[in-house]
C-alpha cells in the first residue's frame, strides 16, 4: 500500500503546475521569513483564499512548501541584523550574529542554509519512513478515541504552547466555542446566529485566520514605526557561504542529533519550534568539548538551532495527517485548508489518501533543498527584504489582507470579521493568550461535536471505556494537573525520607 | 482597585461566554445545547478562576512576546494601539464606501506620505499594489471585488 501511494505521489510531481505551485509556496515562505514580524503563518493566511480553486495535490503543497521554509529564511536576519526572521530563528543570534562581527556572515549563513536543509529533508525521510508504522496504530483508532484525541490536542497546543496553563485552556475553549456558531449538521438547528444569514455557516476560516495572525502583527509592526532594520553586516560572496554548508558535514553530528531532536519534538502537539531550537542549541552546547565558545561565534551554534527548526515540520506534519492533530498554528491551517478541499484530515489521510499524505512528505524534502538553493544564490539580494520600512509594508500588506478575508465568501462582513478577530488577536497577543489553541479550536469544533454524537449514539454515555481512551484520559489528567501531581510525589517523598 | 488591561480581557470574556450560555439554555434539543453548555460552562468557570487570580495578583506574568515588540522594546500603550486601530478603520471604512481598488489607492500614499515617506515610493507602491490586487483577484481568479456604497 505504501509503495503504490509512493508511486501516485511521485505522479503528482510529473504535472509543471505542482512544481509551480512548489516554487511559489518557498519563495512566499522565504521573504516572509526574511522580514522580521512575519512569518509562515503569515503567509499562509495570505494564501489561503486561493486554496479554493485548486485541487488538493496543487493547493497543500503550496502551503506545505510555506510551512518549510519560513524558518530558512529566519536564519538570515538572525545572522545579519540580531533580529530573528521568525520566533525559532532567536536561538541563531547567539553564535549568528557574532559569526557575522567576526566578518563570517556568509559562512553563517551557509551554515544555517546547509543544516536547515539537510535538516527538513531528514525529517522528510523520517516521516516517510515512519508511515507503515503509524498506519496499524491509526487503524486501531475509534470514533470515541477521536473525542479524546481532539482534547488532548487541544491541551497540548493550550498549555504547552502558551505561556499559562489556564490562559491555554481558556483559548482552547473559547475556540471550540466559537466553532459552534451556525447550522448544527446533526440537529440543523442554527446557534448563536443571530437570524444573520451570513452566520449560517459560522464564521469563514479565511476571515478568522487572517484576523488572528495577520492583522495583529501588521499592528505590531505599524506601533513599531520605521525599518526593522537600520544597519547590517553584509554578506561578502557565495565562496563563504559554501564554506559554511560544508562546515554542516564537519559537525554532521550536531547537525544529526539536532535534527532527530526536533523531529521528535515536532511530533507532540503544542511544543513549538522554539522548544526545539533552543533545546537543539543546550545540547550543542553541553555535549561540546568546551562549551564557553557558544555564544562567541561558532558555527556550531548555528547548525544546531537551524537543524532543529526545520526538522519540526516533517514531525508536526505526521502528526497532523495521521490524527488530524495539527502540530502547530500552521499545521492548523492546513487542517483547515482540508476541509476547504473536503479532506478530512486523520485516519483517512494514511489509507483513501495515502498519495496524498506522501507527497505532503516529499514537498518538504524538495522545498527545503529548493529553499536553501535559492537563498544561497540570492542571499545578499534576500536579506534586503528585511530593510523594507514597516512604513511601507503595512498598508501594502494591510490592503491585500483585507482582500484576501473578502475572498471567503464574497461579502463585506468578512471584512468585519477579520477586524472583529484582528481586534482579539491583538488583545491575545497583548495578554499573553494562545491563538493558536483558539485556532485549533475552531478548525476542530466541528469534527469534536460530530465524533463526540456519533461515540454516543455507538456506545452510549461510557463510549469512553475503551483502552486508547482511557489512556488519553489519563494523559489529559496528568496534562492538567501535572503540577499538582508532582507536588503530592515530592510531598509523599519528603515525608517518607523525614520519617 | 485600578484594573488591568487584562482583567478588562476576562471581564468582556465573562459577558460574551454568560451571554453564549443564556442563548445555549433556550436552544430546543439538548444535542444542540449539550456541547455549547459543556464547553461554554468549563470555559466560563476558568476565566472567572483567571479574573480572580489577576484581581489578587496571582495572575501569570505577560510573556516577553507579548510585553515586547520583535525589536524588544517595551509595547507601547493604548494610544499607539489607538493610532493604528484607527488607520486599519479608516481602511474599513473606505473600501466600505468606494470599493477595495480605490480604497486601498488612496490608503496607501496616505499612510505612506503621513509616515513621511518619499513621493516616488508612496505612488510605485500604490500603483504596484492596487494593480496586482486587480490583477489577481479580478483578472486570475475571476473574482468581483466589492464596489462599495458610492456610485462613481
Amino acid at each position: 500500500m505504501v509503495i503504490d501511494g509512493l508511486m501516485q505521489a511521485l505522479q503528482y510531481l510529473e504535472n509543471p503546475y505542482a512544481w509551480l505551485m512548489i516554487i511559489t509556496g518557498v519563495v512566499f515562505g522565504l521573504v516572509f521569513g526574511i522580514i522580521p514580524g512575519l512569518g509562515g503563518l503569515q503567509a499562509t493566511a495570505l494564501l489561503l483564499p486561493f486554496i479554493f480553486v485548486m485541487k488538493p495535490e496543487h493547493g497543500l503543497p503550496l502551503l506545505m512548501a510555506i510551512s518549510s521554509v519560513g524558518f530558512t529564511g529566519g536564519s538570515m536576519t538572525a545572522i545579519l541584523i540580531n533580529v530573528p526572521g521568525t520566533g525559532p530563528n532567536a536561538a541563531t543570534m547567539f553564535d549568528g550574529f557574532p559569526m557575522a562581527q567576526k566578518g563570517q556572515a556568509g559562512r553563517a549563513i551557509g551554515a544555517a542554509l546547509g543544516s536547515s536543509a539537510f535538516g527538513g529533508t531528514l525529517s522528510g525521510l523520517l516521516a516517510l519512513a515512519m508511515i507503515p508504522l503509524v498506519i496499524p496504530m491509526v487503524m486501531a483508532i475509534g470514533t470515541g478515541d477521536m473525542v479524546f484525541i481532539i482534547l488532548v490536542g487541544l491541551s497540548f497546543i493550550g498549555i504547552l504552547g502558551g505561556h499559562s496553563k489556564i490562559k491555554g485552556l481558556i483559548s482552547g475553549g473559547l475556540g471550540l466555542m466559537i466553532s459552534f456558531m451556525g447550522f448544527q449538521a446533526l440537529t440543523g438547528i442554527a446557534r448563536f446566529t443571530f437570524n444573520s444569514n451570513y452566520l449560517y455557516d459560522g464564521f469563514g476560516l479565511v476571515p478568522v485566520s487572517v484576523g488572528l495572525f495577520a492583522i495583529p502583527e501588521m499592528i505590531t509592526l505599524a506601533i513599531s514605526g520605521g525599518a526593522i532594520a537600520k544597519t547590517g553586516v553584509v554578506i561578502r560572496g557565495l565562496r563563504d557561504v559554501a564554506e559554511g554548508v560544508r562546515d554542516v558535514f564537519r559537525h554532521w553530528s550536531i547537525w544529526l542529533r539536532s535534527s532527530v531532536l526536533g523531529y521528535i519534538i515536532g511530533i507532540v502537539p503544542g511544543v513549538g519550534a522554539e522548544v526545539a531550537t533552543f533545546v537543539a542549541y543546550g545540547q550543542a552546547k553541553q555535549t561540546s568539548k568546551d562549551p564557553s565558545r557558544f555564544g562567541t561565534g561558532v558555527v556550531e551554534g548555528v547548525i544546531a538551532p537551524e537543524s532543529a527548526n526545520n526538522a519540526k515540520e516533517g514531525g508536526a506534519l505526521l502528526t497532523t495527517l495521521a490524527l488530524g492533530i495539527p502540530g502547530s498554528a500552521i499545521m492548523a491551517m492546513i487542517i483547515g485548508a482540508m476541509y476547504m478541499l473536503g479532506i478530512t484530515p486523520g485516519p483517512e489521510m494514511l489509507t483513501t489518501r495515502l498519495p496524498l499524505a506522501i507527497n505532503l512528505m516529499m514537498v518538504i524534502i524538495i522545498a527545503n533543498i529548493l529553499g536553501a538553493g535559492i537563498a544561497f544564490l540570492f542571499a545578499s539580494r534576500l536579506a534586503k527584504v528585511a530593510f523594507v520600512p514597516g512604513t511601507v509594508l503595512v498598508p501594502i500588506v494591510m490592503s491585500v489582507v483585507l482582500v484576501a478575508a473578502f475572498v471567503h465568501s464574497e461579502s463585506y462582513n468578512d471584512i468585519i470579521v477579520a477586524l472583529v478577530f484582528g481586534g482579539l488577536g491583538v488583545a491575545m497577543r497583548r495578554f499573553g493568550y494562545s491563538r493558536p489553541a483558539l485556532f485549533l479550536g475552531y478548525v476542530l469544533g466541528y469534527l469534536f461535536e460530530n465524533y463526540f454524537f456519533i461515540a454516543l449514539g455507538m456506545g452510549g454515555p461510557w463510549f469512553f471505556v475503551r483502552p486508547i481512551s482511557l489512556s488519553l484520559v489519563g494523559v489529559l489528567i496528568i496534562l492538567l494537573f501535572y503540577n499538582n501531581i508532582k507536588s503530592l510525589v515530592l510531598g509523599r517523598k519528603g515525608a517518607a525520607m523525614e520519617s | 482597585m485600578r484594573l488591568k488591561g487584562n482583567a478588562y480581557f476576562l471581564i468582556l470574556l465573562i459577558i460574551v461566554l454568560g451571554g453564549m450560555l443564556a442563548m445555549s439554555l433556550r436552544m430546543d434539543y439538548l444535542s444542540s445545547k449539550l456541547l455549547p453548555l459543556m464547553i461554554g460552562g468549563v470555559t466560563l468557570l476558568l476565566v472567572l478562576i483567571g479574573l480572580v487570580k489577576e484581581l489578587t495578583g496571582q495572575g501569570a506574568p505577560v510573556p516577553a512576546e507579548a510585553s515586547h515588540g520583535h525589536d524588544g522594546h517595551s509595547q507601547p500603550g493604548l494610544r499607539a494601539h489607538l493610532k493604528v486601530t484607527a488607520w486599519v478603520l479608516g481602511l474599513a471604512l473606505g473600501i466600505f464606501l468606494v470599493g477595495f481598488l480605490p480604497a486601498s489607492f488612496i490608503f496607501i500614499p496616505s499612510y505612506m506620505k503621513r509616515h513621511r515617506m518619499s513621493w516616488l515610493t508612496t505612488m510605485v507602491s500604490a500603483v504596484l499594489t492596487t494593480g496586482l490586487i486587480y490583477i489577481v483577484f479580478e483578472l486570475v481568479l475571476n473574482l468581483e471585488l466589492y464596489r462599495g456604497l458610492l456610485p462613481y
